[in-house]
């Protein structure tokens, strides 16, 4: 066996290994022995030192719990004292395992007999004995007492005892274990010091042997061999090493060899260098050649920044055509400006044709309507019934020629649209009210679907939309005779491939129907004006064949595309396709509010004009918050020619006190202030509910409209400013509070436009669901105006109509009444309707028209005329003994007001233009009344009110402007110029006759 | 001189009437509340009062010449222990039952025994060498000697 230094190491880490084993052994015997005590003594002593104490409190609360029975004289207190003593029971039971059993029952025993001589005693004392007997059994008491206090003090002491003892054992266990441990220890240690001493004397002799033997190598005795002693690692080496020093005395014979072998290539070498001298020669002479040649190349590289000159000449010639190209399209823009312009002119031609149509149309609806009346009666039923035709076929034409100006609108891009936020519900809710009945009345059934996946509510315009969907599903009922018509709002179909909408945020609304259906060459032209499913459809359904087109017009403004799935004989299904949201918000929102202008203060004179511009009710009419004392004075002048007073804030914080104090009709605001910004002061006095509705109108330099319009005020001018416009501001803040109006909408979002869009017309706007909340407002407040929507018409809001009615009869403070109904009403509702209103809009009327209806009343108002024209008083008018003067240059509209104006009693002057008919009023001073027509040749209406105006006798002259166009502004502009009210043509003889009465009527009330 | 006569007879019979109404004083030495007694052999005429105090709250226990002292009460409700207490004890019947209420139940000491007339007293301090009791001034004290309490 091999005695390897391996083996060695292994054997004396093993047997330390095994030393340390032993020791931890022993160790352990010895702790598991003095934790077994420690175990005993946790279990048995500790809760018995916990317990001890505890029961001699509890003996001590037993002893006072009897003295304090006895101290209160209270027999039944001592009751408590078996419960302590139950107590001290309880405890020594708890400590059955780790008391004494003898001495526990002892305790016990004694406890019982004090406790029971205890009581006894205690009761005879509160009884109240205390002769000698009394003494002695107190006396045996005490005895008890010290013998159960003596148990006790036993119990403990035998603990510490005990406790001593565990201590001492475990102690002494600690001590022998420790004395073990080190013996085997030093044992343990002094043996592997013995083996590891007797192995490193041999190991170290080995090395120095190595070691000599090694140094003797360095020096070059390679053949002195190393002695091999022994049978380890270290004779390995010894052995290797020797055979390394016979291979290494081979190697250096060879290294002889090698170098005498290099000299003799050193030679060679140097020989070869001398050759290449001789050709470094012959590269030199050829490197001169190169240089001629690079001459050349210079040469060249010159004619060729000549060719580059050229080309830069080139390229200027280029810009200049670009240049001309450039000039070309600037041409071409101002060609598209000029063609916007003609598209422009195109809808005015629109706009005016309508009214060349209108005007003959009117004369001919007059004169029908006055035949039709028969009021001389000599005409024969038959005659009267022709009339009546007459009269509705011109009616329907004139239907046919508002839709036309309609599309005329969009296509014009003049449709504005509102975009907001709308539930999908409400939209399709309403359509199913309105074609319901209609569709039963058919016998046709009529289903609204909406899908799940559908959002509940979409930006758009709701109006619009509903208007799309009126006309589809009106058709659908229209062309369907049999079956079912059905509206459905849901996704597109994943089929269908859509030009610019997105699926994900498209909505379908789809109308089918089983009616005739549209043949496939008729798919593409349904779509264009005035066209049907064939001719013969026309002639059997009658309509214009318009209103798809509009509807797709709308369609295409909403960003929405409208489309005609459909299968002649199988019944059509038209989808209108709409974004989610609809884009153009920004667009439609800020011109609006930007371009309403004020509507001007017109030509009935202000009730205000006082000496000193003192207002007749003492009230500041203006506050001008401004630090610029020269543009103050300026703007005192302005405001003091119109006969308004003023005060002028120099600084934020007086503006603001000041419109607190004063409640001034309107504020003209600066921005730049000494201390706070007009903004502040802005949102300020909007925070006071006090000024909150005071109109604010920004005059400043800095030029931030946006932001002046965003906090609410009317408007917003930049200095400098011209002076019309600071008049224009003056007036527009200066005139009487807002007229307020009423609207009795049940559908919150058109109630909402409706407020919006009555806004411009500077009313105060309150909108109400119901009848109910109508007539509560009412109560409180006076109205102007009531515009109740009939399209549904329930019990309430008839029932609203007619107490307003009653209270009109009984001459109470009630608003003129304006009806509107999405539906053709039918005669009987048509009538009732007209009794309660002043005016009913049905089907097709725009909102515009309705505002022109506001906005008459409201100038009647203004001009102190009573506020509702009676209607179906025309029949009972009289008009005798008035001077009437006509102007127009229609003959037949002259005819037929002539006509109708005489047969009531009136004598009646025609003018052909505006400078006829002001040379007539120099001749006819005592004129009651004009009508006039806006557009003459010579001089138009709007001119000749004008000048009328302008005389002093004609102040308070009626005039009533006739208005063919019904092109929004009309109706401004004839107000603007001056006139009374206005009627858009075609006229409605009744209208025009109850309206006059009304004024004839106001004047003598006057 | 008749008015003057029987302004006479008016003063002298109100000063009669005012001789006849004032009440008639005991000219004897009142009787004292109570006397404290004991046994004929024992050798003190008189006593200090914090001894006798102390001898019935059992602070001291033995007589000056070593004898055991038996103290003696009457009834709690008698007028006599009431005086005692108060004027030699200085405390209260109930202060002296509460104190010797603690001593009971503490376990330290027994009161003395109550005897319910004075006549068992009596007896008692006649047939206990070492008693010392208390009675009322007027009681029959047969052989049983006073003892001075200063």
């Amino acid at each position: 066996m091999r005695l390897t230094l391996r083996a060695s190491l292994i054997a004396i880490v093993s047997i330390m290994a095994a030393a340390f084993l032993v020791v931890i052994v022993a160790s352990d015997l010895v702790t598991s022995r003095v934790r077994e005590r420690l175990v005993e003594i946790e279990q048995r002593q500790i809760p018995r030192l916990e317990l001890g104490p505890r029961i001699a409190a509890d003996f001590a609360e037993l002893t006072r719990t009897f003295q304090d029975a006895v101290a209160a004289q209270d027999a039944d207190a001592l009751e408590q004292t078996r419960r302590v003593r139950d107590r001290i029971v309880a405890r020594l039971e708890e400590g059955k395992a780790v008391f004494d059993p003898a001495a526990s029952e002892e305790l016990r025993v004694a406890l019982d007999a004090y406790h029971e001589l205890a009581l006894d005693v205690s009761r005879r004392m509160i009884a109240g004995e205390g002769g000698e007997e009394m003494i002695e059994r107190i006396t045996r008491m005490q005895e008890a007492q010290a013998r159960a206090q003596a148990q006790i003090d036993r119990v403990v002491a035998f603990d510490a005892r005990y406790l001593r003892g565990a201590f001492d054992d475990a102690r002494a266990a600690l001590l022998a274990g420790g004395r073990t441990r080190l013996v085997i220890t030093g044992t343990c240690l002094a043996l592997v010091l013995g083996l590891a001493i007797v192995f490193t004397r041999g190991f170290v002799r080995s090395i120095a042997a190595l070691h000599e033997g090694f140094a003797r190598f360095g020096k070059g005795e390679l053949d002195a061999l190393i002695p091999v002693r022994g049978n380890d690692e270290i004779a390995d080496v010894a052995a290797g090493a020797n055979q390394m020093a016979k291979n290494l005395a081979e190697l250096e014979a060879e290294r002889e060899r090698a170098a005498a072998e290099t000299r003799e290539l050193l030679e060679r070498t140097r020989e070869q260098a001398a050759r290449l001298q001789a050709q470094e020669e012959e590269l030199r002479a050829t490197n001169e050649e190169l240089q001629a040649q690079q001459e050349e190349l210079r040469l060249t590289n010159e004619e060729l920044s000549e060719h580059a000159r050229q080309l830069s000449e080139q390229r200027a010639e280029l810009e200049a055509k670009n240049e001309e190209l450039r000039e070309l399209s600037r041409r071409l823009e101002q060609k598209a400006a000029e063609l916007a312009t003609v598209s422009a002119f195109k809808s005015q031609f629109l706009a005016n044709m309508s009214h060349e149509l209108r005007t003959p149309l009117n004369s001919m609806l007059l004169l029908s309507q006055l035949l039709a009346d028969n009021p001389e009666g000599n005409l024969t039923p038959k005659q009267v019934e022709y009339a009546r035709t007459v009269n509705g076929a011109g009616k329907d034409l004139l239907f046919l020629i508002n839709q036309v100006l309609d599309l005329a609108k969009i296509e014009a891009g003049r449709q504005e649209i509102h975009v907001e936020p709308v539930r999908v519900e409400d939209i399709v809710e309403r359509i199913r009210r309105v074609f319901a009945p209609l569709a039963a009345e058919k016998g046709l059934s009529f289903d609204v679907g909406i899908a799940d996946d559908v959002p509940r509510s979409i930006t758009t315009d709701g109006q619009r939309v509903g208007q799309i969907l009126t006309n589809l599903v009106g058709n659908a009922v229209k062309f369907t005779s049999r079956g079912a018509v059905k509206l459905a709002v849901r996704r597109p179909d994943p089929s269908v491939e859509l030009r610019t909408l997105r699926r994900e945020t498209t909505i379908a609304f789809v109308v089918t129907d089983t009616g005739s259906g549209i043949a496939s060459e008729h798919r593409e032209r349904i779509f264009e004006p005035f066209e049907q499913g064939g001719e013969a459809g026309n002639r059997r359904h009658g309509g214009t064949g318009l209103g798809l087109a509009i509807s797709r017009e709308l369609a295409t403004l909403l960003g929405g595309e409208l489309r005609l799935e459909s299968t002649a004989a199988e019944g059509s299904t038209f989808v209108c396709y709409l974004p989610e949201r609809c884009e153009r918000t920004e667009k439609t929102e800020e011109p609006r509010r930007a371009a309403t202008p004020a509507p001007k203060r017109a030509a009935t004179p202000a009730p205000v004009a006082r000496d000193g511009g003192a207002a007749p009710d003492d009230a500041t009419h203006l506050l001008v918050i401004e630090d610029d004392p020269l543009f103050l004075e300026v703007l005192g002048r302005i405001i003091g020619e119109r006969g308004l007073s003023w005060l002028a804030a120099r600084d934020g914080a007086t503006g603001l006190r000041l419109a607190r104090e004063r409640r001034p009709r309107g504020i003209i605001l600066d921005v730049e202030l000494p201390d706070i910004d007009g903004w502040r002061v802005m949102e300020a006095l909007r925070a006071d509910p006090a000024t909150a509705s005071i109109p604010v109108h920004f005059v400043s330099a800095t030029d931030a409209p946006d932001r002046g319009l965003a906090l609410g005020a009317v408007g917003y001018l930049t200095k400098p400013a011209a002076k019309k416009d600071l008049v224009r501001v003056v007036e527009s803040l200066g005139r009487q509070r807002a007229h307020r109006v009423l609207v009795v909408e049940s559908d919150a979002s058109r109630g909402q436009t409706l407020a919006e869009q009555l806004a411009t017309l500077e009313v105060e706007t309150t909108v109400v669901k119901s009848a109910r909340e109508a007539l509560d407002v009412l109560e409180k407040k006076s109205f102007a105006c009531m515009i109740v929507d009939l399209s549904v018409p329930d019990i309430e809001e008839l029932e609203l109509l007619e107490i307003l009615q009653r209270r009109a009869a009984a001459s109470q403070d009630t608003p003129a009444v304006v009806l509107y109904t999405d539906r053709p009403p039918s005669r009987s509702e048509a009538m009732r309707f007209e009794s309660y209103a002043s005016v009913v809009l049905d089907e097709g009327a725009s909102t515009d028209r309705l505002l022109d209806e506001v906005r008459l009343f409201l100038r009647r108002l203004e001009a102190g005329m009573p506020r509702r024209p009676t209607p179906n008083q025309s029949v009972g008018v009289r008009l005798e003994g008035k001077k009437l003067l006509v102007v127009d240059d229609d003959m037949r509209t002259v005819y037929a007001l002539s006509a109708a104006l005489r047969a009531k009693g009136a004598e009646v002057l025609v003018a052909e233009n505006g400078a006829v008919a002001l040379e007539m009023l120099d001749a006819n001073p005592d004129v009651d009344a004009v009508v006039m027509d806006v557009m003459m040749p010579e001089m138009d209406g709007y001119e000749a009110t004008r000048r009328i105006r302008a005389q002093p006798r004609f102040e308070r002259l009626p005039i009533v402007s006739l208005t063919a166009k019904a092109m929004k502004g009309d109706a401004e502009r004839s107000i603007e110029a001056g006139a009374s009210a206005y009627l858009p043509k075609p006229i409605d003889a009744d209208a025009l006759l109850s309206l006059l009465h009304s004024f004839f009527t106001g004047e003598e009330k006057a | 001189m008749r008015a003057i006569a029987v302004g006479r007879f008016v003063l002298f019979a109100l000063f009669a009437l005012l001789v006849l109404v004032t009440p008639t004083h005991v000219s004897a030495e009142p009787s004292p509340a109570f006397v404290v007694i004991v046994n004929p052999q024992n050798p003190y005429l008189a006593l200090d009062r914090s001894f006798v105090a102390d001898a019935f709250l059992k602070k001291v226990t033995r007589w000056p010449n070593g004898d055991v002292i038996k103290p003696v009460d009457l009834p709690p409700r008698s007028r006599t222990r009431a005086r005692f207490s108060e004027q030699v004890l200085k405390r209260s019947i109930a202060a002296v039952k509460s104190y010797w209420n603690q001593m009971i139940f503490s376990g330290r000491d027994v009161p003395p025994p109550e005897l319910s007339t004075e006549e068992e007293v009596v007896k008692y301090v006649l047939t206990h060498a070492g008693a010392v009791g208390y009675v009322s001034g007027d009681a029959r004290l047969g052989d049983a000697k006073i003892v001075t309490i200063r």
